[in-house]
């Protein structure tokens, strides 16, 4: 699923994976040979290997273990953590739709049409990707903010203001996060089978009906898997926003603000706070194994008829 | 040749250049046979309003399809044309029944409703009204490409495309589909062109058999 041009997301290449039909996972010949092959793992790889696991999940334990596991209910049920709570997982949400709405079709241009400057525009649009997203919070305010190129006409002609709103933070969460969604969507676009879309036409599907009907249904795991990456990125959103809406409790402190905030006061606090980042991130991920698989699977299936030895396996393999 | 297809197709895709004249007759079956890379599918797809002509003009049912010099070009959503595909692409996330419906909705615009009721006479017709729920994926060859001929017929084609019908079956289900289309085919009455490199289809399944051989016409049977 390597897209010229596109980068693909971990989660779009698992999607595909089952055609590779990896060992360990599927294969049931040939276990002893890899077990062989696993006990002659070389120390120079397994043992940086192994650092580098207990690097990443250490932190998470040292969260779980300082945790103020018996205050926690309390903690976690306070008006401001509540506000904070709910204020992110509206503004994600928002982010995520407006992501949707905008990227969907940016991504289809970018895979489907030719135009001058696409290349560049692909890099740029996937700049937000490596950006600082404190510099992002930094452009959006001379784009957007009040006396901002843009930002000054919306004040003047609409009497609209971004900048230190909630809106506002919806603004950076979908600056930083739509790149997942577009990187993800464009790649599946790249590598999906272009002739479905030739036999919606000989059905009498016009362009419109086809990317409606055909084209976005085939690529769905990766909405799905994009719009998943994209709203934990809203998430998780900190350096944006707090340079481009503030840090105001109810309208901006979205819950890493808070986390933020709280850590210069009350220690506990700001683990709860964290915890429930961390429980939410986690159910994401478990939503993308359990619920987007079975859609992967679903249109695999649907090329059963072409490489029918191939996915009879990778089907009992991937479950 | 009211109702035919008459096409003398010129296109060129780099070095390769196709040109023959193709004419099929209303309720006639003609096959195309050669090999891969003789140019059968850049013909099929030059039919399908898929590709446009560099030259020749393309009529069906008097109606011009493609004309460059007329620059006339009729897309493929709007050309009466029927293509089952060589592996069908059946469109995965459809059921079948949905499969055949697809088209009635697009080309003829009939309500979802009443495009379910008419695919539902399809696969009956077919003898398929049993798999109606079933997706592309768990149908074998066989029931595919019944799917897909009920498909690109529930949209009343007036030209019939078939791309390699048999290609893609193992030889127990070849002999069952071919007789299949053997009772299907002379049924009816839009021309049908059939694209294969098998000569066994195109004597079993067709009235005329036009040979090409790197994008020319060799030899044309009667």
């Amino acid at each position: 699923m390597t897209s010229p041009g596109g980068t693909s997301l971990p989660w779009t290449t698992s999607a595909r994976r089952p055609h590779i039909r990896l060992p360990g996972r599927n294969g049931r010949s040939g276990r002893s040979d890899r077990r062989e092959t696993r006990r002659r793992a070389p120390w120079a790889l397994w043992v940086p290997g192994a650092i580098a696991a207990l690097f990443l999940l250490l932190p998470l334990i040292g969260l779980l273990v300082r945790a103020p596991w018996s205050g926690l209910p309390d903690l976690i049920t306070e008006h401001d953590v509540r506000e904070a709570l709910f204020l992110s997982l509206e503004t994600a949400t928002a982010a995520t739709a407006l992501s949707l709405l905008f990227g969907i079709p940016l991504a289809w241009l970018l895979a489907r049409t030719r135009f001058p400057g696409r290349s560049l525009l692909r890099a740029l649009v996937t700049l937000p990707l490596v950006l600082p997203p404190v510099v992002g919070g930094v452009a959006l305010l001379l784009a957007l903010g009040r006396r901002g190129i843009v930002g000054q006409r919306l004040d003047d002609w609409f009497g609209i203001t971004l900048p230190f709103t909630t809106v506002g933070v919806v603004v950076a969460q979908t600056f930083v996060a739509m790149p997942f969604l577009i990187v993800s969507v464009e790649g599946a676009l790249n590598s999906a089978d272009r002739r479905f879309e030739d036999a919606a036409a000989t059905l009498g599907a016009g362009p419109w009906m086809t990317f409606r009907r055909v084209t976005v249904p085939m690529v769905a795991p990766a909405v799905a898997a994009g719009a998943a990456l994209c709203w934990a990125r809203a998430l998780g959103e900190f350096g944006a926003t707090i340079t481009f809406a503030g840090n105001f409790p109810g309208t901006t402190t979205t819950m890493p603000l808070a986390v933020y905030l709280a850590l210069e006061t009350d220690t506990d606090a700001a683990i709860a706070l964290s915890l429930v980042l961390l429980a939410v991130c986690v159910a994401v991920l478990l939503a993308l194994r359990a619920r987007w698989f079975p859609g992967a699977r679903r249109l695999l299936r649907g090329r059963a008829s072409r490489e029918t030895p191939l996915t009879a396996d990778a089907e009992t393999g991937i479950r | 040749m009211t109702g035919g297809l008459d096409a003398r197709v010129t296109v060129r895709r780099g070095q390769f250049v196709l040109t023959v004249d193709v004419q099929v007759a209303q309720g006639e079956t003609v096959a195309v046979l050669g090999r891969s890379g003789a140019g059968k599918s850049t013909l099929l797809r030059t039919l399908a309003g898929l590709l446009p002509l560099d030259e020749g003009r393309v009529t069906l049912a008097g109606q011009v399809l493609d004309d460059p010099v007329q620059r006339r070009f009729v897309p493929s959503e709007r050309r009466p044309v029927g293509v089952v595909f060589q592996d069908y692409l059946l469109f995965p996330h459809l059921r079948a029944r949905d499969n055949v419906a697809f088209g009635l909705q697009a080309r003829l615009g009939q309500s979802r409703r009443h495009a379910r009721d008419r695919a539902e006479e399809w696969l009956e017709r077919f003898g398929i009204s049993d798999l109606g729920d079933r997706r592309p994926g768990a149908l074998s060859g066989g029931q595919g490409q019944r799917v897909a001929l009920a498909r690109a017929l529930a949209t009343e084609p007036r030209l019939l495309l078939l791309d390699e019908p048999l290609a893609a079956l193992d030889s127990t289900t070849r002999g069952e589909v071919r007789a299949f289309l053997r009772t299907v085919l002379p049924t009816l009455s839009a021309p049908i062109l059939i694209v294969t490199h098998d000569p066994t289809d195109a004597e079993v399944l067709a009235d005329r058999t036009i040979a090409l051989e790197a994008g020319q016409a060799v030899a044309t049977e009667a």
